[in-house]
């Protein structure tokens, strides 16, 4: 068999291919011929393949110090904090989705509620029954299958969602709503619940709307008032008929609105 | 070749690893300290060399354990603990240089195109002497000396090289020879 010579040149051009073992069997032959003749090329050859050899054979490293302890506090359960944190873009969509959402069940908790309030204000209107109706409860009205219990829940809700700095003071109570005063509602255990809860958020909210997206914090605060609307609307409502199942639930929809509301906002990251 | 002894279980995972891979998978965390304790060497190795800096490996080589213990779970022991460890290693690296490298692409400066090494820790190169190696690995260009690290040292093939660095078999190839030659200059300035 005939080998061709091959020149420096040329083989280094083969020489990945050669270190590798992917060159033909004619190939190989060839670069092995121009090795056997040419000391610089064989050298080359030789010192790259010693270079692999001892790449192999490098020992493992040490760290310069325990890693452990920062990798001990990174695997410790995560506390998600209430105040802001940090979140990937990802959620800002997210986040608006959800005000979005929260807006619209408010809208749909105002215009259900407005118009509850307006046919029982006009019902009302007809005669001085209006008046006895709200005093002399519970009258076994329409709604006569409604427990005390329930009537006595919704009123002590609305009372104590009085301490929120927006429901009360931002919005014009009616005559009707006026005649529910917190003296005469006692506080039960969920009215309770309800307060502290708005009181707690909203306090987290106020202290991190600085450091909101005034855009963002301008959406909650204009459905918060939104809200804050349903449920003056609700109370007056109530006022007329305490005894209303259906305005009990409307209350209690509008008051877990803004706790739900609230605790979105306490739960955005800086800057929103 | 490490790779020979990465892909055998028998070698390199104990019985006693084992068992506390399986502990730590369910969430002992002492456990997870003795697999810490046994691997951290070997993660922190590959770290460092592929980043050619100790104190940013040793950041990663934390990333790395905290990714463990999170994916812990998803371990099946199909492969070798010490392979699925090595490979999570890689990947945590090849990410974290993903992210620098968008980075830097900010400023307009690419390393991997320099084409000379600075010089190793000797003038002249003697085989065997692997704090010299080390130097001159540490010097070659980014993608170069992944390569070269991944293949020479860490014996993986081409074509998983390939797979983990979004590149062609060819590519490896190529950086590999380059690293190579690199280094051969390296050591005989």
């Amino acid at each position: 068999m005939t080998i061709h010579t091959m020149d420096c040149a040329a083989l280094e051009e083969r020489l990945a291919d050669y270190l590798e073992g992917d060159l033909t069997p004619a190939d190989e032959r060839q670069v092995e011929a121009h090795l056997s003749s040419c000391a610089r090329c064989n050298a080359l050859v030789r010192e790259l393949e010693q270079i692999g050899a001892d790449a192999a054979e490098l020992p493992v490293l040490t760290p310069s110090r325990d890693l452990w302890s920062g990798i001990a506090r990174r695997i410790e359960a995560p506390v998600v904090p209430l105040t802001a944190r940090p979140v990937p873009n990802v959620n800002r969509r997210r986040n608006f989705d959800r005000l979005r959402n929260a807006a619209i069940a408010a809208a749909l908790v105002a215009v259900t509620a407005g118009v509850t309030y307006k046919l029982t204000v006009t019902r009302g209107l007809g005669g001085p029954a209006s008046t006895t109706v709200a005093k002399a409860r519970p009258m076994p009205d329409t709604n006569s299958a409604a427990p005390a219990r329930d009537e006595a829940q919704t009123r002590s809700v609305a009372a104590t969602e009085a301490p929120a700095p927006t429901t009360s003071s931002d919005t014009p109570q009616s005559p009707a709503t006026s005649r529910v005063s917190a003296e005469t509602v006692r506080n039960t255990p969920e009215s309770v619940t309800y307060s502290r809860e708005i009181d707690r958020l909203r306090t987290i909210f106020t202290r991190n709307r600085s450091q909101l997206d005034p855009r963002t914090a301008a959406i909650i605060e204009a459905n918060l008032r939104v809200i804050d609307e349903a449920i003056a609307q609700s109370k007056a409502a109530l006022a007329q008929d305490p005894a209303s199942r259906f305005l009990n639930d409307q209350l209690n929809n509008a008051l877990g609105k803004k706790v739900e509301l609230l605790r979105t906002a306490a739960l955005l990251p800086n800057r929103t | 070749m490490t790779v020979a002894t990465v892909d055998n279980p028998s070698l390199t995972t104990s019985r006693s690893d084992a068992d506390d891979v399986a502990l730590a998978a369910n969430g002992d965390r002492v456990a997870f300290e003795r697999v810490y304790r046994t691997h951290v060497n070997r993660v922190f190795a590959v770290c460092a060399r592929m980043v050619a800096d100790r104190s940013v490996a040793e950041e990663l080589t934390q990333d790395v354990f905290v990714r463990a213990w999170s994916k812990l779970s998803l371990y099946r022991g199909e492969s070798a603990f010490t392979t699925w460890l090595h490979r999570l290693a890689v990947n945590v690296v090849l990410n974290a240089r993903k992210s620098e490298g968008r980075n830097r692409t900010r400023f307009g400066s690419e390393p991997d195109e320099v084409d000379t090494l600075p010089h190793a820790r000797s003038s002249s190169w003697s085989p065997g002497l692997s704090v010299d190696l080390e130097a001159a690995i540490a010097g070659l260009p980014p993608g170069a000396r992944q390569v070269f690290v991944l293949h020479d040292v860490e014996g993986y093939k081409h074509e998983e090289i390939a797979e983990m660095l979004g590149i062609t078999a060819g590519g490896s190839k190529a950086q590999l020879h380059r690293a190579r030659l690199l280094l051969r200059e390296a050591l005989n300035r």
